[in-house]
């Protein structure tokens, strides 16, 4: 596999505000990779130092092994899909899609047959000669994506592209962005803060927070094995249990749970498996997924019993929120299997259970 | 007729709204252009003023001029001539303020939102003082012997001032400068509407500098830059006061040949055929920018 972009630490430093420090990662050709993030996480910015729209302070940037960082952005082979399109009003939807190419210098026999491949690509060969506004959200989007692809650039930055639109169209364009960056083959950076969005499409996720590189890795691996509390808590919905560590393995730690006051004491040891890359103190967290936990009828005093607190029911499932006799409160997902299935009311006292190997410790 | 008793309350209130307007522009456009539409088919009275006797003299003399010894009608280009010199020199004072105005006005509409209003206050300051005022004001600076060419002199630039007062560059020059903001207020407004993230855009898509200018820039904001051009141009081809300080009356234009008229030469149908030709000619100008502007829009 080759490289298509490799960042070496990459600084940028606004005024008094260090939006990326030390970024190092490299895309290889032909991913659909994603940087994912919280507002204000530097996702953006990382982004606009690919488009060349910003310089970085420090650090270097090589898009198939050439240094990229000093070129200005009309001079990149990299081309960008914009968050809220920016497409020409003056021109009709083929001028836009022709724009860079006749930008580029190339003839206009070649641009317009270019021009109607992208069309025919993103299904708007109808809609050739309209102007932008005369298109709806969705087409607008598929207007600038064309526009961008045209090209045939090296690198192609998606900027949340999808956030203006609304759900349904929202999940279409899902499959449909991850099946055209298949057909052209061409290497997406796609930035979300939707980690819906970004585990659905990517093949690889960076996800950042305050500048830093938090996590890379397959969405399995983000979702799966979070490296850190602030991970498990954006890619999806867990629930973080305060652990003391007693002792560790090679791969599993005795822990127990934390009580929230001194009333509520459990000194029940949970054997829990971890990843031994990360450093554990005689504290950590115990992330459980709300669908990986399961809830019965009481039946008699197990290490875990609980007491609804609140019973919310969401068609596909039903959201319980629970109190554990350590104090804590406890989010769980139950699918609703069945139409018949028994769901639990305020106040009534339930077991809980989770498989411990689906369970994941992490630094606190 | 309207039926004033039948209208609804909201219509007799903008009925009541409009007509303020609708009465100015009745009484101080129509008709002051009808009356100096009928006079230029009338005859000049010896000491000024008509007689009311039906006569195409007034625009026959416009092209042709009578032999005084044969009394034969031979064509004539003087008029002709002076309607070419307010042309160009309009046309000129208004690619001044095109090249003047549109670096301003986007300057001020790349300012942060707060200041701009303050800009464009700055740039009506001038306009406090009369035009006569500021023309004169203007050959004060540019004549032989105003500050102008006594820096460059200064400055050993230049050995002898140069001679810039009472030429047509001059009259250019005051022209420029009466219609400065008319070209920049309509260029500021388009640009302010002016997605600036287009640009990064076209920068994107490999536009240089220029090329966004020229491919995405100008055609969005052209509607602004179409307005600007004639609110310069229109009012510079028949100004008068700019021409007679500046040119030092020495060339005529437009506006200072239909003064003529009307004062020393006591010829008022003269006059009024003039400006109903002058006026002919912007309606036809106009009417065939627009059309081809809507012809290009769809």
């Amino acid at each position: 596999m080759t490289t298509a972009i490799s960042l070496k630490s990459v600084t940028k430093q606004f005024k008094d505000f260090q939006a990326l420090n030390e970024i190092s990662f490299d895309i290889q050709e032909g991913e659909f990779f994603t940087l994912l993030g919280p507002s204000g996480c530097g996702k953006t910015t990382l982004l606009r130092l690919l488009g060349g729209f910003e310089q970085t302070s420090t650090g270097v940037i090589e898009l198939f092994d050439e240094k990229i960082e000093n070129l200005p952005a009309n001079k990149r082979p990299i081309n960008t899909v914009f968050q809220h399109y920016s497409l020409f009003p003056h021109l009709t939807v083929h001028e836009n899609v022709q724009f860079g190419l006749k930008m580029q210098g190339v003839a206009k026999a070649e641009r317009v047959k270019r021009a109607d491949e992208m069309l025919a690509l993103v299904q708007l060969e109808k809609f050739a000669d309209r102007k932008p506004n005369q298109l709806s959200g969705g087409q607008q989007q598929r207007v600038a994506l064309a526009r961008a692809l045209a090209p045939r650039p090296k690198l192609l930055l998606l900027d949340e592209p999808l956030s203006a639109l609304d759900l349904k169209l929202r999940q279409s364009m899902r499959l449909e962005l991850k099946k055209i960056q298949q057909q052209t083959g061409i290497t997406f950076v796609f930035v979300t803060h939707d980690q819906e969005e970004a585990l659905t499409m990517s093949d690889r996720i960076a996800v950042m927070s305050a500048g830093h590189l938090q996590q890379l890795g397959t969405p399995s691996e983000i979702y799966e094995e979070p490296v850190n509390e602030f991970v498990a808590d954006f890619i999806g919905e867990t629930n973080l249990l305060n652990v003391n560590v007693l002792s560790k393995g090679e791969q599993s730690a005795e822990v127990t749970i934390q009580a929230s006051d001194t009333e509520h004491q459990n000194s029940d040891v949970i054997e829990v498996p971890y990843f031994n890359r990360l450093f554990l103190g005689p504290t950590a967290k115990l992330s459980i997924r709300p669908e990986r936990i399961t809830i019965s009828p009481f039946t008699g005093e197990t290490p875990l019993t609980a007491t609804v607190e609140q019973s919310i029911y969401m068609g596909t499932d039903t959201q319980y929120i629970v109190i554990l006799n350590t104090g804590c409160e406890l989010l769980i997902r139950s699918q609703n299997i069945t139409s018949s299935k028994k769901t639990f009311e305020q106040g009534d006292k339930v077991n809980i259970s989770f498989d411990l190997s689906t369970a994941r410790l992490i630094r606190g | 007729m309207l039926n004033i008793v039948n209208l609804s309350k909201e219509e007799k209130v903008r009925y009541g709204l409009i007509s303020p307007s609708m009465f100015m522009i009745g009484f101080f456009l129509l008709i002051p252009i009808s009356i100096v539409f009928v006079y230029s088919f009338l005859q000049p009275g010896t000491y000024g003023g008509v007689e009311w006797v039906f006569s195409l003299d007034a625009y026959k003399q416009f092209l042709f001029q009578e032999d005084f010894l044969t009394e034969e009608l031979q064509f004539t280009s003087a008029y002709l001539e002076i309607f070419g010199r307010s042309f160009s020199q309009a046309a000129i004072a208004t690619l001044l303020c095109f090249m003047i105005g549109f670096p301003t006005a986007y300057f001020i509409a790349t300012r942060p939102a707060n200041t701009q209003s303050l800009w464009l206050f700055a740039i009506t300051i001038p306009y406090w003082v009369n035009l006569l005022v500021r023309t004169i004001a203007m050959l004060f600076i540019i004549r032989d012997q105003g500050p102008l060419n006594e820096f460059l002199m200064y400055l050993d630039w230049i050995d002898t001032p140069i001679k810039l007062a009472y030429t047509p560059f001059a009259v250019s020059l005051g022209l420029f400068y009466s219609f400065l903001p008319f070209m920049v207020l309509p260029i500021y407004t388009a640009l302010s509407r002016f997605d600036m993230s287009l640009l990064t855009a076209a920068h994107d898509l490999y536009a240089s500098r220029w090329a966004a200018l020229k491919n995405v820039l100008i055609p969005s904001v052209s509607n602004g830059i179409y307005a600007g051009c004639l609110l310069v141009f229109i009012p510079s081809i028949g100004s008068f006061i700019a021409p007679d300080l500046l040119g030092g009356g020495k060339q005529l234009m437009i506006g200072n040949l239909i003064a003529l008229q009307f004062q020393g030469s006591r010829n008022w149908p003269f006059g009024a055929a003039i400006a109903i030709i002058l006026l002919t000619i912007i309606l036809i100008t106009l009417l065939i920018f627009s059309l081809r502007k809507k012809g290009e829009q769809q």
